[in-house]
This record gives C-alpha cells, structure tokens and sequence, in this order.
C-alpha cells in the first residue's frame, strides 16, 4: 500500500500521461503541418485557364486560384463542369461543360508560351501535369493538332 | 500450472477475444487490455501474459482488419506487457490482509487510471511503430500518425476501464476464486 500512500507517485504519473499526451499531439500536429506545407509547396498561385469549345466559343477564368503543386485536372474541376474517365493510362476528360467527345473529336490541352506566345499541346496525363504560377491553359475541342486560333 | 489455473487461463482469453469481436464497430476501444491486466493481477505475470498472446494468437489471426505478420507478432507480444505489469503490480498495490485496495479505493482507482494510460502508450507507440515500418516505411510516421486520433481513443478509453473497472473486478474475482486459495496470485 505504500504506492497509494506516497502522492508523488500519482503526481508523477500524472505529469508522465500529460506530457507524454502533448508529446504525441505536439509530434502529430508537427507532422500533419510539414505534410501539408510539402504539399502546398510554395502556397497560392495564379492560372488562366481557357476553354475553346471549337465553335468560335471561348471563355476564360483569369486568376484561377489554386495551390502549387495542384495538376490541371484539379484547377479544370474548380472552374468548369468535367467529365472524365480513369483507365491505366491516365485521367482523360471526356466532357467539359456537357460538350462531350464524339466521334474523332475530343479536348486537347495547350499551355501558352509566355515568350513567342504561341500555344502548345500538353504532352502530360491531365492528371500528372502540375499548374505553375502565371501560366495560361486553353482546353480546345478539336479533332486535329492544330493549336487553337 | 494446475487444472484451475488452465481453465481460469481459458476464461480469460475466451472473455477477450469475445468483447473483442463484440466491440468490432469501436475501433480501438476494447476490454482486452483491462482483461489481461486484470488476469495478471489476479493470477500472477505468467497467466497475465499468456492471456494476451493466446488472445491475440485466435484475435489477430482472425482479424476482421485483415493479417499482417509483423504487426501481429507486435500485437501478440505488447499485449501481454499488461498481463506481466498487472502481475508485477499486485505485490506493490495490494495490502497485506487479503482485503484487496481497501481503505485506498479513490487512490487505486486513480493509480489503475493512469497506470492503463501509460501502459496503452507503450503499447501504441511499438505496435504503431510496426505498423508504421510495414505500411509506410518509416516507424515515426507510424508513431506520429497512429496516434491521433487512434491512439488517443485508445489511451483514453483504457484509462476509463482500467481506473473504473480494476477495483471492482479485482475483487470479484478475488472473492468468487478465492483469493489465494485457488492459485491466485493476489496475496
């Protein structure tokens, strides 16, 4: 009985749960922070992303929001209705805002050339290609390879 | 071991495993760990800690969380760390006339409370860092990531039964064995 008699014994496994407790949750929210910081990268950044629907149709969302590290696929979702299959190759969208693929036609995505301004195909899974400050992307519906006018 | 101290040791692992699977929607809340202290307290460290691995043998083979050997061996292995502390601590708790925690029942309440707690930590921290190592890599991810919230319903809920539950089932189980008389180990 002289364990129960002696107080400092329960003080001091008192102080051990405690401290062990804010140990675990100190480390764990640690952790969780560092994770989400690696996975935000560098924070918030700014895209444009356009949608050519090949009819002489186009809309723009300037500025789209989105984190660093985010893939095209992810910003697309943020500004437009999309549709998509997922097979062993990859994510392919199969319809933005209810215009589907049909037939040889299909939607493409092209990032601007900031420098000569000219826009080129993204040979990236969709869902692999991550988004960079500033960039422009235009999804065109098209059924050839040639760039967007 | 004796005839009595088998079947008791039967008991036991058939009552853990049991409120095992019938708590099965409560993840991480279990009695088994208040059971196989309990076991140890009562019949000494061996019956302790066979409690726990034979609980585990039938538990983690048949695990509804599927099978995974190395977790299981740590799982098999730490549980059986409450039955050999539950045994060790009967000299250090019980007084000397038989009349099991009288007199200091708030105390051992709060002792047993806490004593299950830091138990549960070193529990979860090596069986977490098993898991770790075999699903991530890494054994303080495991740690780190196995604790919240898991690992705290865990500690938590223990440190409820085991400061709740310990002085009542001591001593029923001390009056319904017999104490010392049917091979306990409880003085």
């Amino acid at each position: 009985m002289a364990l129960l008699r002696n107080r400092w014994i329960l003080v001091s496994m008192f102080l051990a749960c405690w401290s062990l407790t804010a140990t675990f949750l100190g480390g764990f929210y640690w952790f969780k922070y560092t994770d989400t910081q690696n996975r935000i990268g560098e924070g918030l950044i700014y895209v444009s992303i356009g949608i050519d629907y090949g009819n002489y149709t186009r809309e723009w969302h300037n500025n789209t929001k989105a984190f660093a590290g985010e893939t095209l696929f992810d910003v697309t979702k943020q500004v437009a209705d999309v549709t998509y299959e997922v097979s062993l190759y990859g994510t392919q969208i199969t319809a933005i805002n209810n215009v589907s693929k049909h037939g040889s036609y299909g939607w493409t995505y092209w990032v601007l050339n900031s420098t000569n301004q000219t826009l080129s195909m993204v040979w990236e899974g969709v869902d692999a290609h991550r988004v960079a400050a500033d960039e422009t992307y235009m999804w065109y519906y098209t059924n050839e390879f040639n760039p967007p006018t | 071991m004796n005839s009595k101290k088998v079947a008791i040791l039967a008991m036991l692992v058939a009552i853990s495993v049991s409120t095992n699977y019938a708590m099965i929607s409560f993840y991480n809340v279990k009695f088994m760990d208040f059971i196989v202290f309990v076991g140890g307290f009562c019949f000494g460290p061996i019956i302790g800690a066979l409690t726990g691995i034979i609980s585990w043998i039938v538990y983690g083979t048949l695990n509804p969380a599927g099978f995974e050997i190395r977790i299981w061996l740590a799982t098999m292995l730490s549980e059986a760390i409450y039955g050999v502390v539950g045994g060790l601590m009967n000299s250090v708790v019980v007084s000397e006339r038989n009349s099991v925690l009288k007199g200091k029942v708030l105390s051992a309440c709060v002792f047993f409370g806490m004593l299950g707690m830091l138990l549960t930590f070193g529990y979860d921290v090596i069986t977490n860092a098993v898991c770790g190592y075999a699903w991530y890599g890494s054994v303080l991810v495991g740690i780190l990531v196995g604790f919240v919230p898991f690992g705290l319903v865990h500690v938590i809920s223990n440190a409820f039964f085991f400061g709740l539950g310990c002085v009542p089932a001591i001593r029923v189980i001390n009056n319904l064995t017999g104490g010392k008389k049917n091979g306990s180990a409880t003085k």
